[in-house]
């Protein structure tokens, strides 16, 4: 009797916890300021600061939580949606059809086995290399060596049109498909497994970002950011301190908006 | 060709300011500078997204014919508004 009493509580409280975690929403804590000037493009994690790209100034900045610059990347040809993994930065240089990669103090090019027209964004994730072709409406996805082109020009499923950001995620591709206003996902032989946010009113969809049970996109010119479940199912709307949002990064129980219009990046907490 | 010669009436010098639709993305933005970079004559560009705008410098002796510029321009997707010429004196 004991035995199943205590079964019983268990199962009820991890009900509770679950129902919690559910309840949870994201709420505004914060702005970082960062220096004058500065148009924030693209954040980056590494470690407990922060990397961002300002293609304005043809520049990275490396920050610290208060805003403090702590180093600098100069001279790259508008940097775009940068990625940074195992150590290393990946900076898409978008006048130059480059990409770049950090790794203590040198630089040097990726490896790809296709040329970009205006490389926007990328994800890289081992040996799997997926990046935004902004100009040739496709994603380049590259694994061990072997290239496969996802996408082409349109505006029907499937077909992309001026993607911005990409994102990998186990063996599905989550692609912003900025102009047309929705992300679409593919598995890695390119065939189209779901479009997300159809109905929700996006206006230019440019960045992407995952959690454990989450994704968040940008509605850049909305200026908004809407949080999806695995599913596809929209949970939550963010509109307040978001000015003209061009990428998200979820970091625990945190997510970092880029203000492009701004000199800042808000915060949002989970309470 | 008709219609163009109608229209690309004076060749472009010096330092033109063109007002663009749409400009406020900085993808596209930074999409119509890599555009029109590729323009033979073409010695800077400076992308104005607050105000919309493209200031084109055009290299000293050189001249662009403003046909080019404009097919340029809606070649990136946009829709090109008034082109005011400047004197680079």
């Amino acid at each position: 009797m004991n035995k199943f009493l205590m079964v019983l509580v268990f199962s009820l409280s991890l009900i509770a916890c679950k129902e919690k975690e559910e309840d949870k929403k994201w709420t505004f804590k914060g702005k970082i300021e960062l220096p004058e000037k500065v148009r924030p493009l693209a954040l980056a994690k590494t470690g407990e600061d922060f990397w961002f790209s300002d293609p304005e100034q043809f520049r990275l900045l490396k920050i610290d939580i208060s805003g403090k610059v702590l180093d600098s990347i100069v001279g790259i040809k508008r940097p775009m949606n940068i990625d940074f993994n195992e150590g290393k930065l990946y900076v898409p240089e978008f006048l130059t059809d480059s990409i770049w990669v950090f790794e203590d103090g040198k630089k040097f090019p990726l490896s790809l086995n296709a040329k970009p027209q205006a490389p926007a964004g990328l994800h890289v994730k081992g040996d799997t290399i997926a990046v935004a072709d902004f100009y040739n409406h496709r994603v380049i996805l590259q694994i061990k060596e072997q290239v496969t082109f996802i996408g082409k020009e349109g505006h029907n499923k499937g077909e992309l049109y001026y993607p911005i950001d990409v994102k990998i995620k186990g063996e599905i591709i989550y692609v912003a498909d900025a102009y047309n206003n929705r992300v679409q996902v593919f598995d890695f032989n390119g065939k189209v497994l779901n479009v997300i946010g159809e109905k929700d009113g996006f206006n230019v969809a440019s960045a992407i970002t995952f959690n454990k049970n989450n994704f968040a996109i940008t509605d850049q010119e909305n200026s908004r950011v809407l949080i999806y479940n695995l599913n596809g199912e929209l949970q939550q709307i963010l509109s307040e301190n978001i000015n003209y949002p061009t990428d998200v990064l979820f970091d625990e129980n945190k997510l970092y908006i880029t203000n492009f219009k701004e000199n800042s990046i808000t915060f949002y907490t989970l309470k | 060709m008709t219609m163009n010669a109608q229209t690309d009436t004076s060749p472009l010098e010096g330092k033109i300011t063109i007002e663009v639709d749409g400009l406020a993305c900085p993808f596209c933005a930074y999409g119509l500078e890599k555009n029109l970079k590729e323009i033979d004559g073409v010695e800077s560009i400076g992308i104005n997204i607050d105000e919309g705008s493209v200031l084109l410098v055009i290299a000293k002796g050189k001249q662009i014919s403003e046909n080019t510029v404009l097919e340029k321009i809606k070649e990136a997707g946009f829709t090109p508004g008034t082109i005011k010429k400047e004197s680079d004196e």
